[in-house]
């Protein structure tokens, strides 16, 4: 009786581990696609849309988005405003070295992500946060 | 294995992250924060954070944990920085 219950542990505990090497290696092949699919968002920015967007069906997209542009392309910032505003009805308030903006908006999910990222080739990177509740608040520090 | 157009060769680029980095003329810009496919974020400033996207390309050489790239601190300050 004893015997057996030694036997059933040290097989439980293999079985953890091979459990555990799974999933980090699932989680690291998982991180790498998204990297290659989504090569100009932020990590972190891109998981938590994903777990928001997966996790919670009634989630109302709220992004705070900094999109950073090409500093060789030239872009005319006021010009990229517009085209953002035209787009999500939300004004960019921040230009940050005559080459990022920033804008909270709504209903921004991966699709949306990608669209603007297609849209728009001057783009170089994304980044920012999103939250579980709609706020126009400004205070994320992403 | 990746390598760039200096020969640089870095097996895991998420080793880089939290290592100093320094511009050709030997300014500090900052630590690597983040590792994008094809640039590294690197972020100096105690509190607010002066950002800088860098090509991964601009990797001169890793030398006792610290990455020197090419471009001097003008090039950066008006070509990388992007907060």
């Amino acid at each position: 009786m004893e015997k057996e219950k030694v036997i059933k542990s040290s097989s439980s505990s293999s079985d953890v581990k091979r459990a555990t090497e799974q999933l980090k290696a699932s989680y690291q092949k998982f991180l790498s696609d998204s990297a290659k699919l989504f090569p100009k968002v932020d990590q972190k920015l891109l998981l938590d849309m994903l777990q928001f967007e997966t996790n919670y069906k009634d989630w109302e997209g709220s992004v705070l988005l900094k999109i950073v542009y090409d500093s060789n392309a030239n872009v005319d910032t006021e010009q990229k405003k517009e085209v953002i505003y035209q787009r999500y009805q939300k004004m960019p308030d921040y230009i940050v070295e005559d080459r990022s903006l920033r804008v909270k908006v709504i209903r921004m999910y991966i699709k949306q992500l990608e669209e603007l990222l297609n849209s728009d080739s001057d783009i170089v990177y994304l980044y920012g946060s999103a939250s579980l509740s709609p706020t126009d608040s400004y205070s994320d520090s992403a | 294995m990746e390598t760039d157009k200096n020969n640089v060769i870095i097996e895991d680029w998420q080793s880089i992250v939290n290592k100093p980095v320094y511009s050709s003329n030997g300014k500090d810009i900052g630590i690597v924060r983040s590792v994008q496919p094809e640039f590294f974020i690197s972020s100096f400033g105690p509190v607010t954070h002066d950002q800088y996207l860098i090509p991964k390309t601009s990797i001169q050489t890793i030398k006792n944990g610290i990455i020197y790239i090419n471009e001097d601190s003008d090039y950066v300050e008006k070509n990388f920085k992007f907060e």
